[in-house]
């Protein structure tokens, strides 16, 4: 069974990047639209092993999509992709459990060596 | 950016040539001085790379500048690993701009090829003034990012595409007036001020995104507004992070997308060029004032922008000055204070236009 990763972002391009780059690298993808659409998807999708989430986003933005999340007792590592460089956005998301934080436009590379750091393939 | 690059030495001129073509710049390769000579003439480029001979260096670098027609190329020598002091300061003297050494070692060429912008950036902050009188309301003009944002937004747009732009400082004159594109609306907490960047293109640029940046000339118009709005979403975030280095904190929104004019003289244009000359995208910045409305908690919504730090009666920070509020933390927020307390709110503007 391949390692499932769930993709959230408001833009389809980036959900297409994103998801390509993992599906080229031997992970399936399932893919939420904000952080609403992400509790709803992992209620079908608990075996996710890593979380990749923009920040600002409709309706739930990443922050508190993280916070839900941390509330709910997740395990699951979340790295934070978006454009926000403000430390203390960062220091925020990082106190709600974030494990890594990427910045825009996406890099195909660092995307791969985080999936593959929160991901081991030995697992 | 177009780049010539002159060097008589084949395989290091093809190796600097695939290093070159990896990082999506457009260049000429030539081994001939006449054959670079005429590239240059036919077309100013905006760099000229350039093997420096044993003898006569300082002639070569005069004779490119004078075929360069816009004297605006920035000429960066080779030379061999142990140049005398004296080579270097009269290429340097006759108008090469900066040298590296050989063996070429790709990383270091290609950021010697940065300078260029960085240049351009520095100069222009040099027109601008690094002090803000914080008793008075914040000058937009002053804030060195917003007044090189054509220039700070063609890094990571050009990585996106994967294609080196140039930027050019005027709204693109080849554009047709279909146009179309996407805004993202940022704001200073406790200013009255909103700063809109929009990225916009015409019919022919709007092909070039749904094939480049999709890879499908055929998709479909949301999927192309998608893409347009993700590009406003990354031009906001580097004005953003830039803004910040000059201790000014934006807040972003939601970007929307939009039909477009020609824009206004009151807002500045920048076009992103391809090496080829061809307009992919135009930058439009517009600063607006914009009064803040008093709301009570219970009609706060999606897209407002808090005007100053929300406590509870313990003092305790719910929500500070400056956050964009999205329908989750308007509805919790609205719970926790209740209908009687009242705050001061930058209104959604273009939260209800994403699908205009």
């Amino acid at each position: 069974m391949t390692n499932k990763v769930l993709v959230i972002d408001d833009s389809l391009m980036v959900r297409r990047q994103v998801g390509g780059t993992l599906k080229n690298l031997g992970y399936s993808v399932v893919e939420a639209v904000d952080g609403l659409d992400a509790l709803e998807k992992l209620e079908l999708n608990a075996d996710a092993r890593l979380i990749v989430c923009d920040v600002n986003m409709p309706r739930m933005n990443g922050l508190e999509f993280l916070e839900r999340l941390s509330a709910s007792g997740s395990k699951i590592p979340v790295v934070m992709l978006t454009t926000e460089g403000e430390p203390d956005l960062i220091q925020r998301a990082k106190a709600l459990g974030a494990k890594g934080w990427l910045l825009k436009p996406f890099k195909p590379e660092f995307l791969e060596a985080t999936a593959k750091k929160w991901i081991p393939a030995t697992t | 950016m177009r780049i010539v690059l002159l060097d008589d030495k084949k395989l290091e001129r093809d190796a600097m040539m695939r290093a070159l073509a990896a990082a999506k710049y457009h260049a000429e390769g030539l081994g001939e001085e006449s054959a670079a000579l005429a590239a240059i003439a036919r077309e100013a480029p905006q760099v000229v790379v350039f093997s420096v001979p044993s003898k006569g260096g300082a002639d070569l670098v005069r004779r490119l500048r004078g075929a360069d027609a816009s004297s605006q190329a920035y000429l960066l020598a080779l030379f061999d690993a142990a140049p005398s002091s004296r080579d270097l300061a009269h290429v340097l003297e006759a108008g090469a701009h900066d040298f590296f050494r050989r063996p070429v070692v790709d990383v270091e060429f290609l950021e010697r090829l940065k300078a260029p912008s960085r240049l351009v950036r520095w100069a222009r902050s040099l027109a601008t003034p690094a002090v803000f009188d914080l008793s008075a309301p914040l000058q937009v003009s002053h804030l060195k990012a917003w007044a090189s944002l054509g220039e700070l937004v063609t890094s990571d747009l050009s990585e996106i595409a994967g294609e080196a732009f140039c930027t050019g400082n005027t709204w693109p004159a080849q554009f047709d007036n279909d146009l179309r594109g996407a805004t993202i609306q940022m704001s200073l907490a406790g200013e009255q001020l909103e700063l809109r960047v929009s990225i916009i293109v015409d019919a022919k640029a709007l092909s070039w995104v749904k094939s480049t940046l999709l890879g499908d000339p055929n998709a479909s118009a949301d999927a192309a507004d998608d893409a347009l709005r993700e590009l406003a979403n990354t031009a906001g975030g580097a004005l953003k992070r830039a803004a910040l280095a000059e201790n000014v904190s934006l807040t972003t929104g939601i970007p929307s997308t939009e039909k477009f004019t020609v824009p206004s003289a009151a807002c500045a244009c920048w076009s992103l060029l391809s090496g080829a000359g061809d307009c992919r995208l135009a930058v439009v910045g517009e600063a607006r004032q914009r009064a803040n409305e008093r709301v009570a908690a219970s009609q706060l919504s999606e897209g407002m922008v808090l005007a100053h730090d929300v406590r509870n009666e313990g003092g305790i920070l719910l929500a500070p000055a400056g956050s964009r509020l999205t329908s989750t933390s308007a509805a919790k927020l609205a719970k926790l204070l209740g209908a009687r307390f009242f705050l001061e709110v930058a209104p959604p503007a273009y939260a209800d236009r994403r699908t205009a």
